[in-house]
């Protein structure tokens, strides 16, 4: 029952996302989104760890933990671009470009 | 079904109505601000359902990385947002996207149950990896099975990592440096009675707490990550309050904090070569103490790294925070 909740929220979390990157224009709004579907992605795994029968896989664990910690590097660089995207046309989205 | 797993159940529902609605909110309202906090309360949530399946490891890292450390993060380009904009330009406006609303929705749909459908028809007995990272972790001198994963089974992850990490940071502040941005928030020029004492208050309690993640790690949910995130945590509080003066110039103690976690661990892997065929193997003899001294530099690292993650997004002509960002003056 937990596996099966976890996996479909786990589906519609990255449904969410990847709507939010197709549909928002506006960057940061963008990068909300594409560090939502990473969480689906996170989720996942966590809910195979969880199922395997020898208790909890510390594999995919150690990976999330590690995948969490890129997440928030690779947004920290992510709002530097934006920020110099701004700076450099003024714009804060890239007129339906997919630049992101 | 008894009544404790009927309640489970139905936190659990709770939880996961509430983690989709969260990030509806965040990526469809109005209004950036709004979308940040819906997202930080989002990575709250996420923790908690870390917990709720048995990875007590990875919700501390949630709720201090990626509730924590993002949503500052976030906040921070929502001010640069608002104080960058020209004048003529509209608040944060969102023009049609190139994929049309009734394509989109039905399109993202498909991958989310694709994808949870494929997720689910997946063996669960585990393979090989399970059984024998298991069965290894109980003899092993590391009694946390994920630090062990991180510092032993997959060191080279925990490596790279640590230079991802750091190539974010050095691109980060090329590309704040190449535009010469003004800083977005000098240092506060107005007293603010209550930050010393708040910051007096909290700083031990911080540092105790940890320190005590990182020793924890070793036998107990806890480590490098979570410690360094709660470091850094400390950190953004000093530079919020004014403490760390922003200045032009690289300091010799920054740059060697944001590198001494990724270099001992090189050294590391290079020196194993000396008593084992393939690199990152530990030695028979003070493993221990040698996993310890190299999350040291990690969480130094780590915590040095977000904090100038932090700044550096924020006014970046940075090249350094003056003082420790582990938070001693």
């Amino acid at each position: 029952m937990t596996g099966w909740l976890f996996s479909v929220t786990a589906g519609l979390l990255f449904a969410i996302g990847l709507y939010g990157v197709l549909i928002r224009t506006e960057l940061v709004r963008r990068l909300l989104a594409a560090n939502v579907m990473a969480t689906a992605v996170f989720l996942f795994l966590i809910v195979v760890a969880a199922e395997t029968p020898d208790g909890p896989d510390p594999v995919p664990q150690a990976m999330v933990l590690t995948g969490i910690v890129i997440a928030v590097s690779l947004t920290a660089f992510a709002l530097a671009l934006i920020r110099h995207f701004r700076a450099v046309t003024g714009e804060s989205d890239p007129e339906g470009g997919d630049d992101d | 079904m008894p009544v404790s797993d009927l309640l489970a159940s139905g936190f659990d529902v709770l939880l996961c109505i509430g983690l989709l609605w969260l990030a509806w909110q965040a990526i469809t309202g109005t209004g950036l601000f709004r979308s940040v906090v819906m997202f930080m309360v989002f990575g709250l949530m996420m923790a908690v359902t870390w917990a709720r399946l048995g990875s007590p490891d990875l919700a501390l890292a949630e709720a201090a990385i990626g509730a924590g450390i993002t949503g500052a993060l976030l906040l921070n380009a929502c001010r640069a947002a608002v104080s960058e904009m020209r004048s003529d330009e509209q608040p944060l406006r969102d023009r049609p996207s190139g994929v049309p609303k009734w394509l989109a929705l039905p399109l993202s749909l498909a991958a989310g149950v694709g994808l949870a459908w494929l997720m689910h028809s997946i063996p669960r007995d585990g393979g090989p990896t399970p059984e024998a990272a298991i069965k290894a972790a109980e003899t092993h001198f590391l009694d946390n099975p994920i630090t062990s994963v991180l510092l032993d089974f997959r060191a080279i992850d925990t490596l790279l990592e640590m230079a991802v990490l750091l190539l974010a940071l050095v691109g980060a502040r090329v590309l704040l440096d190449q535009r010469r941005l003004p800083a977005l928030y000098p240092v506060p020029d107005h007293p603010m009675p209550m930050l010393p004492s708040l910051l007096a208050m909290i700083t031990p309690v911080l540092l105790l707490t940890g320190l005590y993640l990182f020793w924890a790690g070793s036998h107990a949910p806890g480590g490098a990550f979570q410690a360094g995130a709660l470091l850094g945590a400390l950190g953004v509080m000093y530079q919020l309050a004014g403490r760390f003066t922003p200045t032009h110039e690289p300091g010799t103690v920054n740059a060697l904090l944001i590198t001494v976690g990724l270099g001992l661990f090189s050294l590391f892997a290079c020196l194993s070569l000396l008593w084992a065929p393939a690199p990152l193997s530990h030695p028979e003899q003070g493993a221990y103490a040698l996993v310890l001294l190299i999350e040291f530099a990690l969480m130094l690292s780590i915590a040095a790294t977000l904090v100038l993650l932090f700044v550096g997004s924020r006014s970046l002509q940075l090249r350094r925070s003056t003082n420790h960002p582990g938070g001693r003056q």
